[in-house]
């Protein structure tokens, strides 16, 4: 495990590699996507049980805190999805320096997902996407997360202000909850060669399935983790039976 | 801003982020260590640890934010060690990496919840003068008779606290085998602790304050089953002798980590500034 600043100036992002453990016939590069804002934290722990299954089965894996999180610069007020998408991209040039190889996978969770299937749109190098737990629509997305800021009785709507809105302890810009409204993911047009996506939601999956993705392999999983409760909004999330499911993928 | 991944111990198992004061001040004599918040990755709660950083980074303080083993970006946990003297050996490993790095010539502890008991416990025993300061965040809490007043007392007011608590305590316990809380009050994130005896932590309290040790204790609204009022320390305290080294501060209105942009940025305008009159005392 190599932990490294890469990018460059006011754009610095911290990374971690993993390289692979064994000799593996097949071996992947897969860049991991984290959520990003409160859920980023909870899932530290898990994306990198991830990363190191993944690495143990042969694969370069490469995980990353967003622009505004974790150990990266920037605050989480100057987010935009622009830059997070340019993060991704500097991602995948390190891992590929690391590995070697010409194209990548990615595997995003909840935010991290739906950045994962934008870069696609535009990104030649991703050839395989998988969804952990997407977020399917963002206006669905900020709704939620208004109920679960309303939800807490330590969390008031009273540090609004013109610039940005305070969502379970992080600044969200105007401009930022905008671009996150328009986000759907069923208008993506993903130039991966596959898709695999593992969420209990149903319903969003059908639409998806039977839409623009024709790549898209569903698994309906029910992946245990309470996103939306207000009781564990800050709790660390220690397992996921996906984790698994995901590294099979991979083995493939 | 000037930030290095760094890492260090045995084998180089532990990992962290080292945030190095600005040259052009003159940089403090002591540095300070951030601890992890439970199983919270170094970071923080909210990202405070990295943004504490790189706030004092700017009055001249160098930090270094790490991860215990099994946490983070550390190895796993695989020591023959109990967790908590596999912690204590990690952290007395990062005081000294952060002390030989940064040049300084003692730090200052910032830990939550189990990383305020690890700063306690390190600061009764270091025997190096390695230690200038402590900031301890829900720290170490005993039940006194104004907190079963605040407690209690709100709900004897209340009629339907009342109903609630005889509903909840009596007929749902006769009719149920899971056990209910004896607190009227049923906050929201509820966390359960397991503090040392009061009259051990009174004595290890006394060592470190006469050992010239700064010690800021910060108790949120968070942990009402340990901590309820403004003055509860003094008065679980009373005993000790605070020499004028000890602040505390009571943030009613947050919950255990900060959540609240408000609260957080509050918290980190009391701790910035405590640790700016002590880089004047040095």
């Amino acid at each position: 495990m190599i932990p490294i600043f890469f990018g460059t100036g006011d754009y610095q992002l911290f990374g971690v590699y993993h390289q692979p453990k064994i000799n593996a016939p097949k071996s992947h590069s897969i860049i991991i996507c984290s959520p990003i804002a409160h859920e980023y934290l909870r899932a530290y722990r898990i994306l990198r049980k991830l990363a190191e299954q993944l690495a143990n089965s042969g694969n370069h894996v490469f995980r990353f805190d967003w622009y505004g999180h974790g150990d990266s610069k920037g605050s989480f007020n100057e987010c935009r999805l622009s830059i997070w998408i340019q993060n991704l991209i500097s991602a995948i040039d390190e891992l590929t320096e690391y590995s070697g190889h010409n194209s990548v996978s990615v595997v995003g969770l909840r935010f991290g997902a739906a950045l994962c299937l934008l870069a696609s749109e535009n990104i030649n190098k991703i050839d395989h996407v998988v969804l952990w737990d997407p977020l399917f629509e963002g206006t669905k997305w900020i709704e939620d997360l208004t109920n679960l800021h309303s939800a807490s009785s330590y969390l008031k709507f009273n540090t609004e202000n013109s610039n940005y809105i305070e969502r379970i302890g992080f600044p969200y810009s105007i401009d930022l909850i905008n671009e996150i409204k328009n986000i759907d993911i069923f208008d993506f047009d993903a130039k991966c060669e596959s898709i695999n996506i593992f969420s209990k939601n149903s319903t969003c999956s059908n639409r998806h399935v039977s839409s623009a993705h024709n790549q898209a392999s569903f698994s309906l999983s029910d992946t245990h983790i309470f996103w939306n409760d207000p009781k564990s909004f800050d709790r660390i999330i220690m397992f996921s039976h996906v984790i698994k499911s995901i590294s099979d993928i991979f083995k493939e | 801003m000037k930030e290095r991944v760094v890492t260090f111990g045995n084998q180089s198992r532990l990992t962290g982020i080292i945030t190095f004061a600005h040259t052009l001040f003159n940089p403090s004599r002591f540095s300070v260590l951030f601890l992890n918040p439970g199983l919270l990755h170094r970071v923080g709660f909210n990202r405070f640890n990295t943004d504490l950083a790189r706030t004092i980074q700017s009055k001249g303080i160098s930090s270094l934010r790490f991860d215990m083993l099994g946490i983070g970006d550390s190895a796993s946990y695989n020591s023959s060690l109990p967790y908590d003297s596999q912690a204590i050996f990690d952290i007395d490993c990062a005081i000294d990496y952060l002390l030989n790095t940064t040049s300084t010539d003692s730090c200052v502890l910032v830990g939550l919840c189990s990383g305020a008991d690890y700063s306690h416990h390190i600061a009764v025993n270091d025997n190096r003068n390695r230690i200038s300061g402590a900031v301890l965040l829900d720290g170490f809490a005993y039940h006194t008779l104004g907190f079963y007043l605040h407690d209690y007392f709100p709900g004897i007011l209340n009629p339907f606290k009342i109903l609630r608590f005889l509903f909840k305590n009596i007929i749902l316990k006769k009719f149920s085998s899971v056990q209910q809380s004896a607190s009227i009050l049923q906050p929201e994130n509820t966390y359960t602790r397991t503090f040392p005896p009061k009259k051990t932590v009174i004595n290890e309290m006394q060592t470190i304050i006469n050992k010239g040790i700064r010690l800021l204790y910060i108790y949120s609204g968070g942990i009402p089953l340990y901590y309820n009022y403004e003055n509860q320390f003094k008065e679980m305290f009373k005993s000790v002798d605070f020499k004028n080294r000890v602040t505390f501060r009571y943030f009613k209105e947050a919950n255990h980590t900060y959540t609240s942009i408000t609260q957080r940025d509050h918290l980190m305008q009391i701790i910035e500034t405590w640790l700016v009159s002590l880089f004047k005392e040095h």
